[in-house]
């Protein structure tokens, strides 16, 4: 089954859940790196390390409304995001490029929250074994 | 009043599929391909991508529950809990509803089946991705959780 075996309504229609579904993504993955830090938050309670993962998550909050307000107003008028007949007289980016940077910063951020308890771990008075399992807890998240 | 049957050359099976012939979720299921292989002789992954979304959509929802209950026993539950509730609302939500719209085609004829058609070949491609995610989430945490209450 390919796009070229639908008709142009099946794939408006098919744009418009996928257009829906670009929005909630953009939200899903903002929420959970803001839901691991705050679990950091709640475990280091180091002034320095607060201090880091307030900034990241400014980082993360900035760069998600961005994310997510490009996503919404990807065409002007939105509808030409999924109608093809909007989309000739609208104004879009190129979602190619977008999506590409989006996925580059994204993993630059995934980067920034896996590396964020690294160093109160490694400074736990404890056995090399168990900061190797926490710290492996920890990068479970980065999945 | 009875609505006239639509035609889709390309796929013949789906010429059972009139309005005034109400049809069960699990045929259209069948002619659509979602959720079982459709058997036009067409190619379509759509009900392999279905199967994922949904064992993927029960396993989130396990394990964001799963967190709770880890964090009800371990320790208070905080903002961290409360955001992945969103997070996993917002995963859900989308591929949930968007599956029940699919298997309930009655509750709008039109717009069920052009949906129905399309949702079983590209859109489910993002939906796996959607729900794991906070699924990851929750794994790791629910994990951290238990660990650090087992060695408080």
């Amino acid at each position: 089954m390919h796009v070229y075996d639908l008709t142009p309504e099946q794939v408006s229609v098919g744009l418009r859940c996928f257009y829906l579904c670009q929005i909630f993504y953009t939200i899903v993955v903002t929420l959970n790196k803001i839901a691991a830090i705050l679990l950091y938050l709640r475990i280091f309670i180091t002034q320095k390390f607060r201090i880091s993962a307030f900034i990241t998550m400014g980082i993360i909050a900035a760069w998600s409304i961005g994310a997510t307000a490009t996503t919404v107003w990807q065409c002007v008028p939105i509808a030409g995001s999924w109608d093809a007949a909007v989309r000739a007289k609208a104004k879009c980016i190129d979602q190619q490029k977008f999506w590409v940077a989006y996925a580059i910063i994204n993993v630059f951020t995934d980067l920034m929250v896996l590396v964020l308890p690294i160093p109160p771990i490694l400074a736990l008075h404890l056995g090399k074994r168990d900061k190797a399992l926490i710290l492996s807890v920890f990068l479970l998240g980065g999945l | 009043m009875v609505r006239p049957p639509r035609s889709f050359p390309y796929l013949p099976t789906l010429h059972l599929s009139t309005f005034d012939t109400p049809i069960s979720s699990h045929e259209a299921n069948m002619q659509y391909g979602l959720g079982f292989p459709a058997g036009n002789g067409k190619e379509n992954h759509g009900w392999r991508l279905s199967i994922t979304t949904l064992v993927v959509l029960v396993l989130a929802t396990v394990f964001v529950v799963l967190r709770f209950i880890a964090r009800v026993h371990g320790s208070k539950v905080g903002w961290d809990d409360a955001t992945i509730v969103l997070s996993w609302v917002c995963a859900t939500l989308p591929s949930s509803s968007l599956h029940r719209w699919c298997a309930h085609r009655e509750l709008d004829a039109d717009f069920g089946d052009y949906f129905y058609f399309y949702f079983s070949s590209a859109l489910l491609l993002l939906m796996p991705h959607l729900c794991f995610s906070p699924l990851s989430t929750a794994m790791a945490c629910t994990y951290t959780t238990s660990l650090l209450s087992r060695s408080a």
